[in-house]
């Protein structure tokens, strides 16, 4: 019991680390410098997207500030996006969303209504969901969507809960 | 002197009388009217707050807002002042029609359809459906439509351009054509999506259910024949219910939804479901 007793505490303690280290990565994630075009530096973290604007938390305040996303260059506008985990569409993928989003829509209702089998179903979601990634790669390429932006709106094609930007 | 001042006088008068002689007398409009829908050929509705414009020269000659469910086939119309002869702001027999869609804030171009539109005879009407997208193959699909269906064409090896998706293939081999299914509003690409009557049902004491997949911006009717040889249809009397009695001809859906309508015949009859 006693000879278990450190090993236990010293567990207790990396376990600790681990999980300091964990929420400290998250945080300096959250927060960080954002250049805009004017080459100004914001030293602040984002909080969230409100239509084209982002709110930030300066650092070393609770005081909230919006800005345009526009104010910033195309990849950092990627950066705050896939931050803030936002699901919106872009301008360029608008029609192929709204046909994979209708595509699927309708194979769901079909299969509900017992009119296709499980196998079809998920074989239309494959299809609807390869042709909008590919519909998405030169936007990718462009830095007009990042990756992770679009494997978040590729999750909510599939759940039926992407919106519009 | 007097002579003087009352030929002015009289060149005056003739010359006032000329110009007033010259200005046609308004005529009864023209009228064109139909189906206006956007580059998936799903018809605008009412709450799209669309606006159709109609042009001559460039020049716009009327404007009306889109209403959906009036009828089939008809959500805009619109009236081009006429004149017997060139007149500003007013149309003659044989000027070249043309139209934008008003939508989202912005003014959308029309793609041409496989007909130009010309101005008509006065006090007479044209139907014309207007989709907006373009359409560089002059085939009836508009590109942008075209463009979702690239995707699949290039991994089934069908083709690699714009020009290689036919209206009349039938990609997904399901019998219906990438044209029809535009038409229909179901999906060209999915060979398990295609307009069909899923489920026929005795609905009550009197009435039977017609249950199908509808798409958005499309009307649907259910035409009936007592006399399959003579191949006579007339829409038939339906009801949204089969505790309401039939009230309506056809049935305008707003968006994709399994629909059921009720019939109420009193002899044998054939049924089939139209789309447009």
């Amino acid at each position: 019991m006693t000879a278990r007793g450190p090993i236990l505490r010293l567990g207790a303690a990396l376990a600790a680390i681990v999980l300091r280290c964990a929420v400290g990565a998250q945080g300096a994630a959250a927060g960080g410098s954002w250049t805009n075009l004017a080459g100004r530096v914001l030293k602040a973290t984002p909080k969230y997207l409100r239509g084209q604007a982002v709110a930030f938390v300066r650092d070393g305040t609770d005081q909230i500030v919006e800005y345009p996303l526009a104010i910033f260059p195309p990849p950092e506008q990627e950066r705050l996006r896939s931050l803030l985990r936002d699901t919106s569409i872009p301008e360029g993928l608008q029609a192929a969303w709204a046909f994979a989003s209708q595509h699927l829509k309708r194979s769901r209702l079909l299969y509900e209504s017992g009119q296709i089998s499980a196998a079809d179903y998920q074989k239309s979601v494959e299809d609807a969901l390869g042709a909008f990634r590919f519909q998405a790669a030169p936007l990718i390429e462009q830095q007009k969507i990042s990756p992770e932006r679009l494997e978040l709106i590729l999750r909510d094609l599939r759940e039926g809960t992407a919106v519009v930007e | 002197m007097k002579t003087i001042t009352r030929s002015l006088g009289l060149l005056v008068w003739l010359a006032m009388t000329t110009v007033h002689a010259q200005v046609p007398a308004p005529l009864p409009p023209f009228t064109v009217y139909g189906k206006a829908a956007n580059w998936s050929g799903r018809a605008f509705s009412s709450n799209d707050a669309a606006a159709v414009v109609a042009k001559i020269n460039g020049v716009e000659m009327d404007r009306c807002q889109v209403v959906s469910g009036i009828y089939p086939e008809l959500n805009y119309r619109v009236h081009i002042p006429m004149a017997s002869a060139p007149t500003p702001g007013r149309g003659v027999v044989g000027d070249p029609l043309t139209f934008e869609v008003y939508y989202d804030g912005t003014m959308h171009t029309v793609m041409n359809g496989t007909s130009n539109p010309v101005v008509g005879e006065t006090a007479t009407a044209l139907q014309c459906n207007l989709i907006v997208g373009t359409d560089s193959a002059g085939d009836g699909l508009p590109d942008e439509y075209k463009q979702l269906l690239l995707p699949y064409y290039i991994a089934a090896g069908w083709g690699t351009d714009l020009s290689d998706i036919l209206p009349e293939h039938d990609f997904d081999g399901d019998d219906y054509s990438n044209y029809q299914e535009f038409l229909a509003g179901t999906i060209p690409v999915d060979g398990s999506d295609y307009p069909r009557i899923h489920d026929i049902f005795p609905a009550g004491s009197n009435s039977v259910g017609v249950a199908f997949l509808a798409a958005p911006g499309r009307t649907y009717t259910l035409p009936r024949s007592d006399n399959l040889v003579s191949n006579q249809w007339t829409d038939a009397e339906l009801s949204l219910s089969s505790n309401v009695p039939p009230n309506r001809t056809f049935y305008g859906s707003e968006k994709d939804q399994i629909v059921t309508l009720y019939l109420f015949p009193t002899n044998q009859a054939a049924f089939r479901l139209d789309v447009r």
